[in-house]
């Protein structure tokens, strides 16, 4: 098969590809779920057959000082790298997160627990030591950030750790160190319970946990039963727990409640932990990424912008190129009538 | 400025792109002179509306889809503006006077209050770059798809060919654009959330309507597909409504929901 017909398969076997890939966006947007791809096989063999078809263009397109190839091989080969980038993380890199209490006595997160049972530990140690939010009127953030301290092992050799570092964690501002990114994914600030039917409600607070605001509570309604539900950061739902000191002090670090009046003279505490949500990325293939999608940037810019300024006539550029190349002679036809057809 | 007031501009602003689309068809120079006025009232009551969304919010005006579609039709005069200059498009003036008028009739139908929350997702570097670079490549799209509709109905060869090469020229803007609003998109995605990319709904049709225009620009480069590319252009400006409006008013699955 010569280089001429291989292109076009490659033309082909990409058109195909691509349909198939519209196919299986659509699909995945209408059926409402996106599991086919990200789950399934199906990403992975269509960007498998991609990269395949991304060498063989680069292969088979014939050498030549222009614009528009300096565009194609960057182009290319930026999308080689943003594979080989994505394939680095799916094999390399993990995504782990974790609901980080605020304040709470030795929660400083060194290591955490992958889904097979195995540990990933980070080299470092993290903990929560305040976290503000602000609102809009209406109630919808307006801005939040986590004030975490940054926790080492000392030299030492006894296993302590101490504060290297404080830093100011927000959404878009994310914190890189051993090889690790840590982003802040979303927070509790303990306003999540639902308003009962007659609605009134206090809050109540406490650096004590769970146990001092209760405390708090049973001081001020003594003279009516208060049923406890507190919010479990697991299963992320309230559930009733008993008012046992064990059982609340399971809940450290600060804590807010929200306390319900009930139709039957009841009250209902709903306590939670003030907590924030980090994920913590380890990607290896980012930076090939980031590198591929500046090639594909510069590869688009001189193929299209630079020398699209001049619109493309009706010709076969690549047919033109591999004319000028002899490769038309090797397909049989002469290099004559070759640039013929360019004229036309 | 008051939600009459903003309303008021609007249609002023969209009757005077009408008129400019309507006057550049004669030839008279005086009737072609007022063609012109109007399209600059119409530009400058544009600019109006942007310039209040941007005092009022405190912010560049991208949240909503009101503020959006404002800016879009701003993006015209000036793209057309570049395009006489350096790639040989006067002739392409009436489809950039009825786009944005197209748009500013769309805009009389919709809510203009004009402030809206700004969400800390949102308050990063990388969403003006994203979202300028999408009103550009959309803005090209749209008149990508009004040249390729007159290609369709033309009878004559030259003129024929003519519209397909300004509709190829557009989409020479469309697609890098689309491509660096698409990557600058990525990259915050990976800043806010963790990944390059998440295959929600926005996201994905954003990616088929890239496609699309790949195949687009693959299929002028073969003899054999090239007469199909105008439908494919087509189609790539059914790929940028489907993702600027229908995504987000279906919902459901989309971290875009910002605009609805």
């Amino acid at each position: 098969m010569n280089l001429v017909r291989l292109h076009k398969w490659s033309y082909i076997i990409m058109g195909v590809l691509t349909l198939v890939m519209i196919a299986v966006v659509i699909a995945a947007s209408v059926s409402g779920t996106n599991t086919l791809l990200t789950n399934g096989p199906t990403v992975f063999i269509i960007f498998g057959v991609y990269f395949v078809i991304q060498i063989a263009c680069l292969l088979l397109m014939r050498p030549s000082l222009s614009i528009y190839k300096a565009g194609f091989y960057l182009l290319h080969t930026g999308v080689l790298l943003m594979l080989i980038g994505l394939f680095l993380f799916e094999v390399f890199g993990e995504t782990l997160s974790a609901n980080v209490p605020e304040n709470s006595a030795g929660a400083v997160y060194t290591r955490l627990q992958r889904e097979d049972g195995s540990f990933a530990d980070f080299g470092f140690g993290i903990r929560l030591n305040n976290f503000t939010v602000e609102n809009y009127e209406s109630g919808s953030p307006k801005y939040y950030g986590a004030y975490l301290g940054v926790y080492e092992t000392s030299d030492a050799g006894n296993g302590d750790m101490y504060n290297s570092e404080n830093i100011m964690l927000e959404m878009n501002k994310t914190y890189r160190k051993n090889g690790w990114k840590v982003y802040l994914m979303s927070y509790n600030d303990g306003s999540g319970a639902l308003p009962r039917g007659n609605g009134e409600y206090a809050e109540y607070s406490s650096m004590g946990g769970a146990a001092a605001v209760a405390s708090i509570i049973e001081d001020a309604y003594p003279d009516f039963t208060v049923c406890y539900y507190v919010y479990n950061m697991a299963s992320q739902a309230y559930m009733p727990i008993s008012v046992d000191s064990a059982s609340l002090s399971a809940f450290p670090g600060k804590c807010v409640a929200r306390v319900y009046a009930e139709e039957n003279g009841e009250y209902s505490a709903y306590i939670s932990q003030v907590y924030v949500n980090l994920l913590f990325k380890k990607d290896p293939g980012e930076y090939t990424v980031l590198t591929g999608m500046a090639f594909v940037i510069a590869g688009v810019i001189l193929m299209c912008i630079i020398r699209g300024k001049k619109p493309v006539k009706y010709d076969d550029a690549d047919n033109a190129d591999e004319a000028k190349n002899g490769v038309k002679k090797a397909n049989g036809k002469s290099q004559k009538s070759a640039k013929g057809s360019k004229k036309r | 400025m008051s939600g009459v007031l903003l309303k008021a501009i609007i249609i002023v602003c969209a009757i005077m792109y009408y008129t400019a689309f309507v006057t550049c068809f004669f030839k008279n120079r005086a009737v072609h002179i007022l063609s012109l006025s109007a399209w600059g009232a119409a530009f400058a009551a544009n600019l109006i509306i942007v310039v209040n969304n941007y005092l009022v919010n405190g912010y560049v005006p991208f949240v909503s889809m009101f503020q959006v579609l404002t800016f879009l039709g701003v993006c015209y005069t000036p793209i057309y503006v570049y395009f006489s200059l350096f790639r040989d498009g006067k002739w392409m003036r009436p489809y950039f006077m009825f786009a944005p008028a197209f748009i500013m009739t769309g805009l009389c139908f919709m809510d203009a209050a004009s402030v809206w929350e700004y969400p800390p997702a949102l308050q990063s570097p990388w969403f003006v770059p994203h979202v300028l670079m999408y009103m550009i490549a959309y803005t090209m799209g749209f008149v990508a798809f009004l040249i390729c509709v007159m290609s369709l109905f033309s009878k004559k060869k030259e003129n024929k060919l003519k519209l397909e090469e300004g509709a190829y020229d557009c989409i020479c803007i469309v697609f890098p654009f689309m491509t660096f609003g698409m990557f600058f998109g990525a990259i915050w995605a990976n800043e806010i959330w963790g990944h390059f990319w998440s295959w929600d709904n926005k996201e994905s049709w954003s990616l088929v309507t890239w496609l699309t225009y790949m195949i687009y620009l693959h299929f002028r480069r073969n003899n054999t597909l090239k007469k199909y590319a105008t439908y494919i252009a087509m189609l790539g400006f059914v790929g940028i409504i489907i993702t600027f409006f229908f995504v987000n008013m279906m919902g459901g699955m989309s971290n875009h929901t910002y605009s609805v």
